[in-house]
């Protein structure tokens, strides 16, 4: 993923510049971490990373591909194959249990048959230890476990980039910790790992550390 | 995305926002109930009309103007023609019907009935016995309601297939008229009182042929004998009198062949017009009054459904959102938001059929309490209010597609 330049205007009655001249890439293979203010630009980076919404200007390829060539439905064919999403607010179905929680997200693959997609859906929640709260409701899932759920429906079409908006923002400490773990794990095989966090413990576990201030991105050294 | 998966989303939808769901389903039910409950009176009353107008042969009954010494004439030439679509044809409305005092033979229907001849043309559904086949024959309205007759109640209308094969006795008179050829006043004597006995042998449905509750038929040749001998004149020129200014009536036999049958006599040189005109201008504007109604209401439901599904779909913002972040086409989101909203429309419309078909026995029951109402059958108007449902699907549709369209402008 490179981002060449990348603005975000929102034209308003006094116009507001979100991000300014971001430049960056991100490879497969990496835990990065984005850490900045509210109100710093980070959700809006990740919603552009994400195809969610368009930049006013620069350039964003992927896989050699410019982004801005994309139609609306080749984004979406492309985020559905491509991009899992991790929400702060976990975004479950109440009224669903964990593994249908999961299972919705494979509604977009043709490729499998319902049988063969609740077996993945299942799969990957197990990899993640939730073998004994597969038909458990979110109501009946601790914080940690409601966001492993979240996560293996970011997973469950195996997709090449992981972005996450404060995923432990509802969690407590052991939970914080457990999910770094597993988005760390995540990034060593072969995918994009792009975490949007307030949370300090991050650089403990991120392979690239960025800061985001006022829509300025800045890559920050520090010491793993 | 399959249907299946669209459909089970949707439905998911609904379930986690019920009391959402469960308030669009009231308030479009309230529209659907009103829209159905005016759709339905307008349908019940149009087809009274509609069925009135085919079913009496009161609206089949053509005069014709004739002077007193050409009345024999023009009823010849007119019987000469041998048009199929003439029934019959009356030298005047005397030889139409009889007013005769009918009875029970346990007396508890004593009152008046007008007894009509069962010319061709007169068409009734005999809904219990069977037809005239004899001149001691006759069949009356198995609601019957004999004039004359106090209480104007249901309780007061006989169920005539109790009395089916008992004898009723009509009683008539035979009049004498005199009219003073100088100052014009008219007296009649009765000089003579019949009366025969004759058989019920069936009933027709009142409803079916939307006639008076006191009508009765009786073999038209047995008519005819009565009516040619129950009045004498003292002379001539008083028969010319009595009977001056009464047009000839021609029997049509069926109300589509009325202006054709109008037109030739018309043509003929005859005066020819509808004997019994329906007041249809105060039955118009009573429509146009219901359309009108109709249409604001039509008008107001649409634009409340409109916004309710602006203001939901706002709402659902976030889970629009979230079905992107899944890689969900713009054409699935709306599949699902679709069926959301006409899952909840059809569930409402089935409601509100459910509402009416209970309703309609109700409301039967009470108007079948008064003679003037109970003819008129309760005619549920499916169509309109189906119609009306997928006038409120497209402004679903067109909505959800604007909707996604600013959404993805946005994006």
């Amino acid at each position: 993923m490179n981002l060449e330049n990348i603005n975000k205007v929102y034209y308003m009655k006094k116009n507001l510049q979100v991000l300014k001249d971001i430049s960056v890439s991100f490879k497969k293979g990496k835990f990065y971490a984005i850490m900045g203010a509210s109100g710093s630009g980070k959700t809006t980076l990740i919603n552009i990373l994400g195809l969610l919404i368009s930049y006013t200007s620069g350039t964003y390829t992927i896989d050699g591909i410019n982004v801005s060539n994309m139609s609306n439905n080749d984004k979406d064919v492309f985020r559905g194959k491509n991009i899992g999403f991790i929400f702060q607010s976990f975004y479950l179905n109440e009224r669903l249990t964990a593994l249908e929680n999961v299972l919705i997200a494979t509604f977009i693959n043709k490729e499998l048959n319902r049988k063969e997609r609740k077996q993945v859906a299942r799969n990957i929640l197990i990899k993640l230890g939730l073998k004994d709260r597969l038909n458990h409701y979110p109501s009946q899932l601790s914080g940690g476990e409601q966001q492993r759920v979240a996560i293996a429906r970011a997973l469950v079409n195996d997709p090449m980039i992981i972005l996450a908006d404060e995923p432990t923002g509802n969690l407590d400490e052991k939970n914080e910790k457990e999910i770094f773990n597993i988005l760390k794990e995540i990034s060593t095989s072969d995918k994009i790992v792009i975490v949007v966090s307030h949370n300090p413990i991050i650089k403990r576990y991120c392979d690239v550390l960025y800061t985001m201030n006022k829509g300025i991105l800045k890559e920050v050294k520090h010491d793993f | 995305m399959t249907f299946r998966d669209r459909y089970y989303l949707a439905l998911l939808n609904i379930r986690k926002s019920k009391f959402k769901s469960i308030l669009f389903v009231l308030t479009t039910l309230i529209f659907f109930l009103i829209l159905s409950i005016f759709f339905t009176a307008k349908k019940s009353v149009e087809d009274f009309f509609n069925d009135y107008l085919n079913s009496d042969f009161s609206n089949r009954i053509i005069a014709v103007e004739v002077g007193e010494n050409d009345r024999n004439d023009i009823v010849n030439q007119i019987e000469k023609l041998n048009n199929k679509h003439i029934s019959k044809v009356f030298h005047s409305n005397y030889e139409l019907f009889l007013q005769a005092k009918i009875e029970s033979e346990d007396n508890k229907i004593n009152g008046y009935a007008s007894l009509y001849g069962n010319y061709d043309g007169i068409n009734y559904t005999i809904n219990y016995g069977h037809d005239i086949e004899n001149d001691n024959e006759i069949i009356c309205s198995s609601s019957f309601y004999p004039g004359n007759y106090d209480n104007e109640t249901s309780d007061s209308l006989f169920e005539l297939s109790k009395y089916l094969n008992s004898n009723f006795k009509i009683s008539y008179n035979k009049d004498k008229i005199d009219i003073d050829s100088i100052s014009g006043d008219w007296n009649i004597d009765t000089i003579e009182e019949y009366s025969k006995n004759l058989k019920l042998v069936g009933t027709f449905d009142i409803k079916e042929d939307l006639t008076q509750y006191n009508m009765c038929y009786v073999s038209s040749e047995m008519l005819e004998n009565i009516l040619n001998s129950n009045k004498v004149f003292e002379n001539k020129e008083d028969e010319k009198i009595f009977f001056d200014g009464l047009p000839a009536l021609v029997l049509v036999d069926k109300y589509e062949n009325v202006q054709n049958i109008i037109n030739e006599l018309n043509n003929m040189s005859y005066n020819a017009y509808l004997a019994y005109e329906l007041d249809t201008e105060s039955i118009q504007s009573v429509f146009n009054i219901i359309n009108v109604l109709t249409i604001i209401i039509v008008i107001f439901s649409l634009v409340s459904t409109y916004l309710f599904l602006k203001n939901s779909l706002k709402e659902n913002k976030e889970i629009i959102y979230f079905y992107k972040t899944m890689g969900y086409y713009d054409k699935d989101i709306k599949g699902i938001i679709m069926w959301q909203f006409v899952t909840l429309l059809i569930i409402t419309f089935l409601i509100n059929i459910l509402a009416i078909i209970i309703l309609k026995p109700i409301v039967e029951y009470i108007l079948g309490k008064y003679p003037l109402y109970s003819v008129l059958s309760i005619h549920i108007s499916i169509f309109e209010t189906l119609l009306f449902c997928f006038l409120t699907i497209i402004i679903i549709l067109v909505l959800i597609n604007i909707y996604m369209k600013k959404l993805s402008n946005k994006i």
